[in-house]
C-alpha cells in the first residue's frame, strides 16, 4: 500500500477538483483502507469549501448579461478611434522632409536676408523643430503599454523573494 | 489541446475574417470562466463586469497579431484570457490599494450563512466568519500560490491548463498548490482551535 505521506499532495488536489484517472484509482484504493487519509480529505474539503466564493449572485449574472455585445462594441470603437503609431511616424517624417526642403531652398537663394519678401519660408523653417526621436518612441511605447500586460510577465523581484521565503518557512516546519 | 480550446481559436479566426457573430459566441463561451477569475478581486458586480470586459478586449488585441501570422506557433486564445484576467485583477486590486472582495466577503459570508442541517444560527455565523477570513488569506498568499489556488478553486481548471496559463511546469503548479493548500488548512485549524 502507498505510504500516506506520499499521497498527501494528491489528497489536497482531489479535495479541490477532479484528478487524472490514474491518480484517482490510486488514491481511491488507498482511501478505502485508510481512515486517517479519509479524515485528511475531509479537512481539505472543508478548507476549500470555506475559501471558495459563493456562486455568482443574481446581480453578478445580470451585470454580464450583455458582455458579448459590450466587448464587440468596445473593439469596434477601439478600431475606429485608436490612433496608430504608424501614421504619426509617417506624418513626422513627411513634415521633416518638407522642413528640410524649405531650409535648403532658402539657403541656396540669392539673398541671405530673412526680413525681405522671401522671408516667410525661412521664418517657417526657423520655427520648425526637429522631431524628437525620444518623444516618438514614447508615443509608440504608450501605444503598446496597454498590451504589455498580456505578455509573459515575469514575477517581480519582491514577489520572488516572498515566494522563496514562504517556501523555506514551509519546508522548515 | 481540448476541442473546446481549438473551437475558441477557430472563432477568433472567423472574427478576424469578418464574422462578428463569432466573437460574440467566443465571449459567451468564456464569460463564466473570466467572471469566476475576476470576481474575487472585484468590489461589486459592475466592477467585475468592467474587469471581464477589459479582459476580453485586451486578450483579443494581444492575441490578434499571433492569429494574423500565417506561420508559427501561437498560444491558444483561452490562455491569453486567463493570463490577462489574472494580471488585470491583480493590478486592479493593487492600484486601488484594496483587496476588495475580501472585505466585502465578510458581508457576502454573512448573507450566505445558512445553517446546515442540525447546525444552529451561531454555527452558521462562525462558518461565515471563517470563510471571510480564509478568502482574505487567499489574497495574501504569495503571487504564484494565489494564482494557482484561484485557477483551481475559482476557474476549476486542471493542473495541465493551470501550468500552461502560468508558463510553468505541471509539477511546479502542483507544488505551489500544495504549499497554498497546507497554509490555508493551517489557518482553518488554528481558527478552529481558538474557537474551541
Amino acid at each position: 500500500m502507498t505510504a500516506c505521506t506520499q499521497l498527501d499532495p494528491l489528497i489536497a488536489q482531489r479535495a479541490s477538483g477532479p484528478l487524472d484517472p490514474a491518480d484517482t484509482l490510486r488514491l481511491d484504493a488507498h482511501l478505502a483502507g485508510c481512515e486517517r487519509c479519509r479524515a485528511e480529505l475531509a479537512a481539505y474539503e472543508q478548507t476549500f469549501g470555506l475559501a471558495r466564493l459563493p456562486p455568482p449572485s443574481e446581480a453578478e449574472r445580470a451585470a454580464i448579461a450583455q458582455l458579448a455585445v459590450r466587448v464587440r462594441a468596445e473593439l469596434r470603437r477601439g478600431r475606429a478611434t485608436k490612433p496608430s503609431w504608424r501614421p504619426l511616424v509617417l506624418g513626422f517624417a513627411a513634415a521633416a522632409a518638407v522642413a528640410l526642403a524649405v531650409v535648403v531652398a532658402t539657403r541656396s537663394g540669392p539673398s541671405p536676408s530673412t526680413t525681405g519678401g522671401g522671408g516667410g519660408a525661412a521664418v517657417t523653417a526657423s520655427a520648425w523643430q526637429e522631431p524628437d526621436p525620444e518623444a516618438l518612441l514614447r508615443v509608440v511605447e504608450r501605444e503598446h503599454a496597454e498590451l504589455a500586460i498580456a505578455s509573459e510577465e515575469p514575477l517581480d523581484r519582491a514577489e520572488l523573494i516572498a515566494d522563496a521565503a514562504w517556501g523555506k518557512a514551509f519546508e522548515e516546519e | 489541446m481540448t476541442d473546446e480550446v481549438t473551437d475558441d481559436d477557430a472563432l477568433v479566426q472567423s472574427f478576424l475574417d469578418g464574422d462578428d457573430a463569432a466573437f460574440e459566441e467566443l465571449v459567451r463561451r468564456n464569460e463564466a470562466l473570466v467572471l469566476r477569475l475576476v470576481r474575487r478581486y472585484a468590489r461589486d458586480p459592475d466592477d467585475a463586469r468592467d474587469l471581464a470586459q477589459k479582459t476580453f478586449v485586451r486578450a483579443f488585441e494581444a492575441a490578434r497579431p499571433a492569429f494574423l501570422r500565417p506561420f508559427g506557433e501561437r498560444a491558444p486564445f483561452r490562455r491569453w484570457l486567463v493570463r490577462i484576467a489574472l494580471n488585470l485583477s491583480r493590478n486592479h486590486a493593487r492600484d486601488a490599494g484594496r483587496w476588495t472582495r475580501a472585505s466585502h466577503s465578510d458581508t457576502d459570508g454573512l448573507a450566505d450563512a445558512q445553517p446546515h442541517c442540525g447546525q444552529g444560527p451561531l454555527a452558521g455565523l462562525l462558518d461565515a466568519e471563517r470563510s471571510a477570513r480564509l478568502r482574505r488569506a487567499v489574497l495574501r498568499l504569495p503571487r504564484r500560490q494565489r494564482e494557482v489556488i484561484s485557477l483551481r478553486l475559482d476557474a476549476e481548471l486542471p493542473f495541465s491548463e493551470i501550468a500552461g496559463a502560468l508558463g510553468i511546469t505541471e509539477n511546479a503548479a502542483k507544488v505551489s498548490f500544495h504549499h497554498a493548500a497546507k497554509r490555508l488548512r493551517e489557518l482553518v485549524s488554528a481558527a478552529t482551535d481558538r474557537e474551541e
